[in-house]
């Protein structure tokens, strides 16, 4: 039997009033509709569910009690002050809550939860031209540039566009040490390159590779496929599943925080 | 009215509705139908059944009709208010890529474009392809002070001026001197220089721009820890002197281009410029969005030349020092001092503020 009241302060901390969304889930907004995961259209459902919207929190209690990963989330270029400079609105950060959710969803399968979250945001000006990544290099740059500052996490970076070939770049078994030097020392992915469902499985798959795993081996595998032997994954929204033996790896990772 | 949907080449379609275009999927050359229906996808004039990927249509474009109908077109995606901001941003580096003279001219008409997100991107695409023709447009981009808008129009008109081999105005910035720090802290830091067929195997790895550089027959590999690199040497420079030309002007002396393992390709990550300073050549290495990270000198020695390099003191700074000699066989690094970590990494701000 799981305990709302256990988890929430052995695992995240949290004691006195409890909010599901916001303390066990850590989802902090909603769009101007009151929409936790903003707008979705048709083929936009979770995986574990295949339902757009439908979570369960036992389930989810469950996932984040047993190995677990953190996440630092940098939202990048958001102006907080000037919203004519911000690159980011508020349905980007309920996009993004949903790519989490459906990353959930995708771990779940490999025994590994996603416990907390850590949002972040960096304002244009601090983030300059990585506003926008044009190169596997700058993916680089952005990640040497900025670290969540909990040592016990992923970085991950939302950006507004990503130049080809990819829609997100990571390091394959990416480094603990978020300062290593000439590392890209985190995950970066485009905020908006298809429906929401694929953000999800594309924040699976980066952040898979930082887990340390390589290509996949079919398009419905969360690794995907590199068909053409060149590096570049393909993926598609159903690219969720993961074999015994990815999940062991994923598991194994620097990262990943024993059960609570 | 909205116009018919119109049927496209079949080709064209797969590429501008995949999810990634790889560089093995990008097609050298395009069929005029394939030509037509791209250009008309950019311009609006042909409306497909499905949702297009401008950023897909513009990069195939760009690499596989590279003339200056392609460029006025991608060009005029930047200020397009009927696109999106992240496709008016994709036009802006899309341009850096292109060896079209009207790519620069291009982008100097846009240095004015409403959305600072897209304007400095224009900028940082000019650095790449600008020439001199467009320093009087770059000096009335107004920057405030600080800005990273400011740092990167610096850096554009330092690497035109020095490509160009104009005089420089000095950059203040000084490295600063590390002492090596217990072996647990270092890293391995190598420069060796590549064969005829390494060096050509490196260039055809490098993707997109290489500064309007003219790659050269001298290059070198360099590795920090897990980090490659490879150093491409101007051409020009070379045939001008080799090294010994950097004590007569101004160059873009070399790029330092990133590999990445995984899709063995490569990106400028660094671009190195030199000036004559007094008896010395002043060095400068700057990162693409305009952060001088290392900086130092060379001077004539009894072996040919001597260096020194120093990182920057900056937030996120990976402490390094570097000296060695240039000889006859090429540069030999006689101390290096690599730390493994950056120090005071920036961490954005918390919360959500929205």
């Amino acid at each position: 039997m799981v305990n709302i009241r256990t988890v929430a302060s052995s695992c995240l901390g949290v004691t006195g009033n409890i909010s599901i969304n916001r303390d066990l889930y850590g989802y902090r907004s909603r769009d101007a509709n009151g929409r936790l995961f903003g707008a979705l259209v048709s083929n936009d459902i979770l995986p574990a569910t295949n339902t757009p919207t439908t979570r369960s929190l036992k389930a989810h209690l469950r996932q984040i009690s047993g190995h677990s990963i953190n996440v630092t989330i940098f939202m990048v270029g958001l102006d907080p002050v000037d919203s004519t400079k911000s690159t980011i609105d508020v349905d980007d950060y309920t996009r993004v809550q949903y790519a989490i959710q459906v990353c959930r969803d995708i771990y779940a399968q490999a025994g590994l939860g996603v416990r907390k979250l850590y949002w972040r945001y960096i304002t244009p000006d601090a983030a300059g031209t990585y506003v926008d990544i044009g190169s596997g290099a700058e993916a680089t740059d952005l990640t040497d540039d900025f670290s969540g500052p909990e040592g016990d996490s992923i970085d991950l970076f939302f950006v507004r566009s990503v130049a080809d070939p990819a829609d997100g770049w990571s390091n394959e078994l990416g480094p603990c040490d978020k300062d290593a030097k000439d590392e890209r020392t985190g995950s970066v992915c485009e905020l908006n390159p298809g429906p929401s469902r694929y953000i999800g499985v594309l924040v699976s798959h980066e952040m898979g590779h930082y887990l340390g795993l390589g290509s996949g081996p079919a398009i419905t595998n969360l690794m995907g496929s590199d068909v053409d032997g060149d590096g570049v994954d393909t993926i598609g929204i159903n690219s969720t599943g993961i074999t015994a033996t990815q999940a062991s790896k994923m598991r194994s990772h620097c990262s990943v925080q024993a059960a609570c | 009215m909205a116009n018919p949907t119109t049927r496209v080449p079949k080709m064209v379609k797969d590429l501008v509705t995949r999810r990634q275009l790889s560089p093995s999927a990008r097609p050298e050359s395009l069929t005029e139908p394939q030509r037509r229906a791209l250009r008309g996808i950019l311009s609006g004039e042909v409306t497909p059944s499905f949702t297009p990927n401008l950023s897909r249509a513009m990069e195939v474009l760009i690499h596989a009709d590279d003339t200056p109908e392609t460029v006025e077109l991608v060009g005029s995606v930047i200020d397009d208010p009927a696109v999106t901001s992240a496709e008016r941003a994709s036009a802006a580096i899309v341009l850096r890529k292109s060896s079209d003279p009207a790519a620069a001219r291009i982008l100097a008409e846009n240095l004015a474009v409403d959305d600072p997100s897209i304007r400095i991107q224009v900028v940082k695409s000019l650095a790449a392809v600008g020439t001199p023709d467009q320093l009087e447009k770059l000096d009335e981009v107004e920057a405030p002070a600080g800005s990273a808008l400011e740092k990167q129009v610096a850096f554009a008109r330092d690497v035109i001026a020095h490509r160009s081999g104009m005089d420089i105005e000095e950059v203040s910035a000084r490295g600063v001197t590390r002492e090596p720090g217990k072996p647990s802290e270092m890293i391995d830091l190598s420069l060796r220089p590549l064969t005829k067929n390494a060096l050509s195997k490196d260039r055809a790895r490098l993707d997109g721009t290489a500064y309007m550089m003219p790659i050269g027959e001298r290059g070198f590999r360099l590795s920090a820890g897990n980090a490659n690199w490879s150093v491409l040497t101007n051409d020009e420079m070379l045939q001008a002197g080799g090294y010994s030309a950097m004590f007569d002007r101004s160059w873009l002396t070399a790029v330092l281009a990133r590999f990445d393992e995984r899709t063995n390709q490569s990106h400028v990550q660094y671009v190195v410029l030199s000036h004559p300073s007094g008896q010395t050549v002043r060095i400068n290495v700057f990162r693409t969005d305009g952060e001088l990270m290392y900086t130092g000198s060379l001077k004539r020695a009894k072996d040919l030349f001597e260096f020194v390099i120093r990182d920057v003191a900056r937030k996120g700074t990976a402490p390094t020092n570097v000296s060695g000699r240039i000889t006859k066989e090429g540069p030999v690094l006689d101390l290096t001092v690599p730390f493994g970590s950056r120090t005071k990494t920036r961490a954005g701000e918390e919360g959500v503020p929205i």
